[in-house]
């Protein structure tokens, strides 16, 4: 104790350590901050958790599009904590949006925008937006579908910003289009230039906190200044606060003890959040991809919702008129508020408008994740994925073809495997000359979990897996009613001769099963137990007969006895 | 308003918050600190499982007579995995079979067998080596560098990250 004395006495002595120890935590706090007066505190720990746990996710992240995926996938997947740290900061995101727009809200209703605090209003509704260019441009950088076409449709409605909109989209995205530098970009203001900024406004944000003091919980029927009434006015008005701020505690302990608890809370509740609910790694960006239905982060799903109501040439309205003027109202606030009351009870319009603007925004992002996808979409099985983007990196297509797209010199992977199981198929992999005496396919030395990816990957073309023998039975008994195949059947359905080179088996299961799920329109009715008559076997069974028929090439109907060699 | 009586439990509920601040700010720092610790901490728990290459049956090899083989590793590092060509020494004796790193321990160039005196030659600058990979000449420090072979049903596999041997 004697030791850390002399040392405070020592940087006393040279800094004034002391007097500004006594400004920041003695200073005294008006009686009556509840706990809604910790939401500031808890933005401010939110911050700083983003901060730790973003610095650390850059030791194992790479900002180049053939990497980010991987990099994302592998902090998720094989890093050690690393899904949790992932976590913490995916989540920290989500709940600092929430805090910092209830510490927003709560400002806005105790009236503590008013003089003498107009600043720090100002600066507050600035750091929101930096919040949200934090989000926009966090959001890209796994680089999976969700983050490709989000950014896409963000970039695309700064296009409609009058007049300046193409070139606003051109530096945003680097270039012509979504690419590495776009990537870079993003990742350079994630990373570099938004904490740079933010910090600094935090930093005079909280000056002028500590200089102004925290505004009096304010009381009925009371009045305070404004702007442009006299100085006298505005003395009187100052005065009154520093006799409620005498009447008040320190800083510390009574305020920090009741924000560090808040704040330990908050922790509590991310790090529930990160822990179980694992960020997802989804799918790697694919340009080509055209069933994906983009949709936003949470926090702009309002903004996605909004702009279904702007037709046309009215869109400029809704992604760029609209919010602009929005956040310019937010931000002159103090100067357009005329009341010099600060209780709720005592502005009812002013509150009541407030309000509403935020029942209208939760309104519009209920409606906005509410709302049914356009195009039914089934991801691939993150193995098949993986198996998929293997066969591409290893340049499979030179020597085979799926679909009948790729190479001959191999055999067509869709159909040519019959009779062989996946056993088969991994030791085929692992060496194919041995199988195959004389393959002329070379040994690429894979590793394990690629073997598998690609076995998974392959069995995924071939409609995962052999149905079983009682397949085209199940077939011809519930569906040739409506549909036809192999020349036989009715026509209230599409003929499904072809349906495996166009659909996935798991598109299929998920369609037999549930298909208003993926087209709202469809007259087929749901064939699972207990509304249909199917088990959720006998679906997958008849998924994988219908994945596989693909075309005139296709076994048809399959047969497990033929043992052609690829 | 300061007698006594009034003062006492303010100083208890003063002493209680800075206990609770103190508390609250040391669970908060720990259970940051401790992720963050653990993710940067990742390489010293991270092990990969050495990358184990198939070479060929153990038959097709000639007795008492080095072959160098080249093969196809894939590694993985991170988030990148890579193919890279790269080569072994085998010798196979009666006692068993042997795998040498395919660079001179002097400096790393590559050695090649010459038949006629039943050595490893290094081209820079004359290392030596006998069938065993013992230095019989020139400047090399110790013996080649071996690779951990294993041998299942009849097929030879090595994994190749060198071993050091002493002299």
């Amino acid at each position: 104790m004697r030791g850390i004395e002399r040392i405070v006495s020592w940087l006393d002595e040279r800094l004034g350590v002391r007097a500004i120890g006594r400004a920041l935590f003695a200073r005294k706090i008006p009686a009556g901050t509840g706990w809604i007066y910790t939401l500031g505190s808890i933005t401010l720990f939110l911050f700083v958790l983003q901060l730790a746990t973003g610095t650390l996710l850059a030791t194992s992240y790479a900002p180049t599009p053939d990497h980010a995926f991987d990099s994302v996938r592998y902090i998720t997947e094989e890093a050690p904590i690393g899904s949790f740290l992932r976590g913490l900061h995916v989540w920290g995101a989500t709940v600092m949006v929430v805090a910092v727009l209830l510490h927003a809200l709560r400002t806005l209703m105790t009236g503590s925008y008013k003089f003498p605090r107009e600043l720090t209003w100002m600066s507050g509704v600035l750091l929101i937006t930096l919040v949200l260019g934090f989000g926009f441009t966090g959001y890209l950088l796994p680089w999976n579908q969700k983050a490709y076409w989000a950014t896409q449709v963000g970039t695309r409605l700064a296009e409609q910003v009058p007049l300046l909109g193409p070139a606003i989209a051109r530096l945003l995205l680097g270039g012509d289009e979504l690419g590495p530098q776009t990537l870079t970009r993003f990742y350079a203001v994630h990373v570099l230039v938004l904490p740079a900024i933010v910090v600094s406004v935090i930093a005079v944000h909280l000056f002028m906190v500590v200089r102004q003091g925290i505004s009096a919980p304010p009381r009925r029927g009371e009045a305070t200044a404004i702007a442009s009434d006299g100085a006298e006015d505005r003395q009187r008005a100052l005065a009154e606060y520093a006799r409620r701020k005498e009447g008040g505690k320190s800083f510390y302990p009574y305020t920090l003890a009741k924000d560090a608890v808040a704040i330990f809370l908050v922790l509590a509740l991310v790090a529930l959040l990160a822990w179980h609910f694992a960020p997802e790694v989804g799918e790697i960006a694919d340009a080509t991809e055209t069933s994906f239905n983009p949709r936003p982060e949470w926090y702009f799903l309002w903004l996605f919702q909004f702009l279904k109501y702007f037709p046309g040439n009215l869109e400029v309205l809704g992604a760029v008129v609209l919010p602009g003027v929005g956040f310019a109202l937010l931000f002159a606030l103090p100067f357009l508020d005329r009341s010099r009351h600060r209780h709720p009870l005592d502005r009812p319009f002013m509150v009541a408008g407030a309000l509403g603007a935020f029942a209208l925004l939760a309104g519009l992002t209920i409606a906005g994740a509410r709302s049914p996808l356009a195009t039914a979409y089934v991801p691939m099985a993150p193995t098949v994925a993986r198996g998929a983007r293997v066969f591409h990196e290893l340049h499979c297509e030179s020597c085979h073809s799926v679909h009948g797209r790729g190479g001959t010199v191999g055999p067509d992977l869709a159909v040519a495997i019959p009779g062989h199981d996946s056993e088969w198929i991994r030791a085929h992999f692992r060496n194919p000359a041995e199988l195959l005496p004389g393959s002329p396919m070379p040994a690429f030395g894979l590793l394990d979990d690629e073997i598998d990816a690609l076995v998974a990957y392959v069995e995924e073309l071939r409609g995962g897996g052999p149905p079983s023998e009682s397949a085209p039975e199940l077939f011809g008994r519930y569906c040739t009613a409506c549909h036809e195949l192999g020349g036989r059947g009715g026509h209230i359905g599409p003929r499904l001769d072809d349906i495996g080179s166009s659909r996935s088996r798991s598109f299929l299961h998920r369609y037999i099963e549930d298909p208003k799920s993926l087209f709202t329109d469809s007259r087929m009715p749901s064939w699972l137990a207990p509304q249909g008559p199917l088990s959720h076997e006998q679906i997958e069974d008849l998924a994988r007969f219908l994945a596989a028929q693909q075309g005139s090439s296709a076994r048809n109907p399959p047969s497990h006895s033929s043992k052609k060699n690829p | 308003m300061t007698c006594a009586a009034d003062r006492e439990p303010t100083l208890e509920r003063r002493g209680f918050l800075v206990w609770v601040f103190w508390t609250a700010m040391a669970l908060i720092a720990s259970s940051v600190v401790t992720p963050l610790v653990a993710f940067f901490s990742g390489p010293l728990v991270q092990w990969r499982s050495p990358v184990r290459v198939r070479i060929g049956r153990v038959d097709d090899l000639p007795l008492d007579r080095p072959q160098r083989v080249e093969f196809v590793v894939r590694r993985r590092d991170g988030w990148v995995t890579e193919s890279g060509r790269r080569a072994a020494w085998i010798v196979r004796r009666q006692s068993g079979v042997t795998a040498f790193d395919p660079r001179c321990t002097h400096l790393g160039c590559a050695y090649r067998w010459r038949d006629a005196t039943g050595q490893f030659v290094c081209p820079c600058h004359n290392g030596l080596y006998d069938l065993d990979g013992r230095v019989v000449g020139g400047p090399p420090p110790r013996p080649l560098d071996t690779y951990t072979v294993m041998v299942e049903d009849g097929i030879l596999y090595l994994i190749p990250s060198p071993q050091r041997r002493t002299a």
